[in-house]
């Protein structure tokens, strides 16, 4: 009941904070999804390019594409996992749960391969650093590109304990209590791991439209 | 004058002293908690613990029913009475016949779980009806099939401890009074569970309840007469002091019952030993709870295992426990939650505190571990759907039961496949939504459609008029269930359109359905009344190692499990419907399409495994690698930092 209650209120705020962004940044709500689902097309299309392009391009048509197929896998497995605890409170089941667990594998894949992807360019540099800098002084927050970074950083942690939890739980190591102690793990992680997505999400089509805007 | 005042004053004293005495006993048998409390509620000398754990010994006087010393020199000797003996001084009868076994007619008791009915069981009447006093959900109560009490007794009499419908004049149906008058009423049967005695002979106890010796079966079946008699082939009249009455009836067969009491038990107070326990062994428990799976192994005693807490070193009691009022707990949640609890499966084997103190472990019970089992299991399906009933195999397997296959008694059918066929384990959706471990029967009978409903004929208008007119073979009550043709259902059925008798339009149920003409067409329709009605199977209950999920999750999570895909015959009288059967998801209300489509997960949950560990330890890596490179780079900054501040 808790965990059902949490996840409503995270989910509202965190709808609130995407319209607020979405309002300020003169984006509509169909910008907002178009932009995942345009792009996705457009790397899908562009995976048949591969052997055209340079080596530089099909690294990059191959992030986007890895990037934009776990966001797709993350949304079927939010909706999976979070409708049934939203809506009856109960544990996730029948055909929702084949479909979780029938993608959990793919995504786990993605996500890694996703990290080993994205780790170089989410390091953190010298100019992020003059930003903490700034931020440790009060003058300042950090960009949209640390704010992405840092979102980036704290899935990649984030999803450890998220997979881990709910893989350990198939050991016969952990009794009853464990069990339960591992699904709270697995719930809360997720739930922290989903509010950052739409972060990222909001924050990248942002950064993606002041980019265009650069241009 | 002085002798006068004398006198006075011995007079005032003796009522004085006459008094206190009267006082004290009142005090010694009558122990109220409250004055105000009625008289069936007064709590009497042995209802009340004082604490100590020490056994008092019972030795006592007989009374009869009319609450009159029993004298074994006596001319007509009488039974003794329960109600009387054990009552009279020291329990609370009306208390104690309350009880949980003798409360079958109370119809304010709340009974939502489904316990094992009565089969009414007649295969030349196609006749398999499961009955209930309690009303539970799918069963039919005695009125509903115009059972009598009597008849009721005479059939399921030999398993019934007494009280209630064999006592309660109210209750007994004027037709039969002067039947009552002969046989008595069957008192609560205290010996029955607390008579430690080894002579105590149930077998005995019921063989009379069949030849209608009610007022005779307890003591009868004791070590201390010598019994012989049959009330059932008495005329109504008869009189035990005056054998006139039974000159009509050929004694070389049937003689008038009498009781012969054994001396030497009595002393020379008149009163005997009772070995009275209050910790019931599990055989006594056994005459009446027995089962037995019909596997290969069903007449071997010695190749069955038994429960585990008995082999524990506990006794059915420890769990089963009651206080005056005999309510039994169950190990339920029921009315009686806050008491019972306890005494449940999560009671005793899963961790719960009340305030701080530990509820669980009770009698040394281990705490389950329950490892890799994912918590979502328990809130699904019963303890004992893995613990308890036989191992699934292909298909449900009958399994036997004291009370409708009469084990225990003298010439029990010892065949696997006797009359009526009742199907274990199935697993079934209960009302509270767990799937749990159950037996099941189909019914079958004759009866009218009344609000579209089948409304079951009574009993003697079936065993009168329609077992004639079937004409089915009457000699075994074993085999293949019988069925008729759809030729004969229909004859059958017609012929009953013409019975003015019968309100509504005749049907027959069976399998699930109801059968009626409609314009000389036999139309077939489900019906509620015709589903098959299934109980919980609470033991025998298997350790940990021998539970369902013990091999791992294939053991119901996988393709073909037995869990999930295994049979149940759909049980019909008629031989167009015989061959039928559902699985046990249909039972379970879970889509066994579904079901299998989830197994076939399993198939893959090892790469699953292994693929969901490696991405988290590349992860892992990668985030550390990351981490200890930016840690490096942060200190290496700081020292320069701290080297250009120094400089400066």
């Amino acid at each position: 009941m808790t965990f059902r209650i949490i996840t409503i209120v995270v989910y509202i705020l965190s709808s609130i904070w995407v319209f607020r962004l979405v309002k300020r940044n003169n984006l509509s709500i169909k910008d907002f999804s178009n932009y995942f689902w345009n792009s996705l097309k457009v790397s899908w299309k562009d995976m048949f390019k591969l052997k055209s392009m340079s080596l530089n391009d099909n690294l990059q048509t191959i992030r986007s594409f890895v990037l934009l197929i776990t966001l797709l896998e993350f949304k079927v497995m939010a909706i999976t996992g979070f409708l049934t605890i939203i809506f009856t409170g109960v544990h996730l089941t029948g055909l929702l749960l084949l479909i979780h667990v029938t993608v959990a594998p793919l995504i786990s894949i993605s996500f890694a391969v996703l990290v080993i992807l994205y780790a170089h360019t989410n390091r953190f540099d010298n100019s992020d650093l003059s930003y903490i800098k700034e931020i440790e002084a009060k003058r300042g927050t950090l960009n949209i590109s640390g704010q992405l970074k840092l979102i980036f950083w704290s899935i990649a942690v984030l999803s450890i304990p998220a997979m881990l939890s709910i893989i350990l739980g198939m050991f016969p190591l952990f009794g009853t209590e464990g069990q339960k102690n591992l699904l709270e793990v697995h719930r809360y992680s997720v739930l922290m791991i989903s509010v950052l997505v739409i972060f990222y999400i909001g924050l990248l089509s942002v950064n993606n439209k002041q980019i265009l805007n650069n241009k | 004058m002085f002798k006068y005042i004398l006198i006075i004053v011995l007079f005032l004293s003796t009522i004085f002293f006459a008094q206190t005495d009267s006082l004290e006993k009142i005090d010694t048998l009558a122990i109220s908690d409250s004055l105000s409390e009625p008289t069936s509620f007064i709590k009497k000398v042995g209802d009340k613990s004082d604490g100590s754990r020490f056994h008092p010994v019972h030795l006592l006087k007989l009374y009869d029913e009319y609450g009159i010393t029993i004298d074994p020199n006596d001319q007509f000797q009488q039974p003794f009475s329960t109600r009387q003996t054990c009552a009279t001084e020291c329990h609370n009868y009306s208390i104690i016949s309350d009880g949980f076994h003798f409360n079958f007619n109370n119809s304010d008791i709340e009974n939502s779980r489904p316990s094992e009915p009565w089969i009414y069981t007649d295969p030349t009447t196609l006749s398999m009806i499961p009955i209930s006093y309690r009303k539970n959900n799918g069963t039919f109560t005695p009125d509903e099939i115009k059972l009598t009490n009597m008849k009721f007794l005479d059939r399921f009499g030999p398993y019934y401890p007494g009280g209630d419908i064999s006592e309660m004049d109210s209750l007994q149906n004027p037709k039969n009074y002067f039947r009552w008058e002969v046989s008595g009423n069957l008192e609560v049967n205290c010996l029955i569970c607390h008579d430690a005695d080894t002579y105590y002979d149930k077998a005995e106890y019921a063989g009379n309840i069949r030849k209608q010796n009610y007022k005779w079966a307890a003591a009868a079946s004791s070590s201390l007469t010598e019994f012989k008699g049959n009330a059932s082939k008495m005329p109504d009249n008869f009189d035990p002091y005056n054998l006139t009455t039974v000159q009509s009836v050929d004694q070389r067969s049937s003689v008038p019952p009498s009781t012969k009491y054994d001396k030497s038990k009595f002393n020379s107070a008149n009163k005997v030993f009772f070995d009275i326990n209050k910790n019931i062994s599990n055989e006594k428990c056994y005459y009446c709870h027995s089962s037995v799976v019909t596997d290969n192994n069903f007449n071997e005693l010695w190749k069955r295992d038994v429960d585990v807490h008995l082999k524990a070193g506990l006794n059915c009691v420890d769990c089963h426990r009651n206080g005056l009022d005999h309510n039994i707990t169950r190990g339920i949640d029921n009315h009686r939650e806050e008491e019972t609890s306890p005494f449940s499966c999560e009671g005793c084997h899963i961790t719960q505190t009340d305030d701080g103190e530990p509820i669980n472990g009770t009698l040394g019970a281990p705490i389950a571990n329950h490892a890799g089992i994912p918590p979502i299991h328990f809130e699904r399906i019963a303890c004992t759907t893995c613990h308890s009933g036989s191992w699934p195999n292909g298909e449900a397997r009958y399994v036997k039961s004291s009370r409708n296959h009469f084990l225990g008694m003298h010439g029990t059918n010892k065949a696997p496949n006797v009359f009526p066929h009742v199907q274990s384990s199935v697993f079934t959706e209960s009302e509270e939504s767990l799937i749990e471990t159950r037996n099941l029967v189909w019914p079958s009978f004759w009866g009218s459609i009344q609000n579209d409903e089948a409304i079951p004929l009574s009993i003697e208008f079936i065993e009168d008029t329609i077992r004639p007119l079937l004409g089915l073979d009457s000699l075994f009550n074993f085999g293949d269930w019988p069925t008729i043709s759809d030729s004969l259902l229909v004859g059958m059925l017609d012929t009953l359109q013409n019975f003015g008798s019968i309100q509504g339009r005749p049907a027959f149920v069976t399998n699930g359905n109801m059968f009626y003409l409609d314009n000389n067409e036999l139309i077939k329709s489900e019906t509620d009344r015709g589903k098959a009605y299934s109980w919980p199977v609470a033991h025998t209950i298997r350790p940990a190692v021998k539970a369902l999920g013990a091999n791992g999750c294939h053991d119901c999570h996988s393709v073909n499990s037995p869990f999930f895909n295994g049979k149940v015959i759909v049980v019909s009288s008629l031989n167009s419907e015989t061959g039928e059967t559902l699985s046990m998801s249909d039972f379970e209300n879970r889509s066994q399409l579904y079901q299998s489509a989830f197994s076939l997960t399993f198939f893959f949950r090892p790469w699953l495994k292994v693929l969901i560990i490696l991405s988290a330890v590349i992860i892992m890596v990668i985030v550390a690698g990351y981490a200890i490179r930016g840690f490096r780079e942060i200190s290496k900054l700081t020292l320069v930092s701290k080297h250009e501040k120094g400089e400066s």
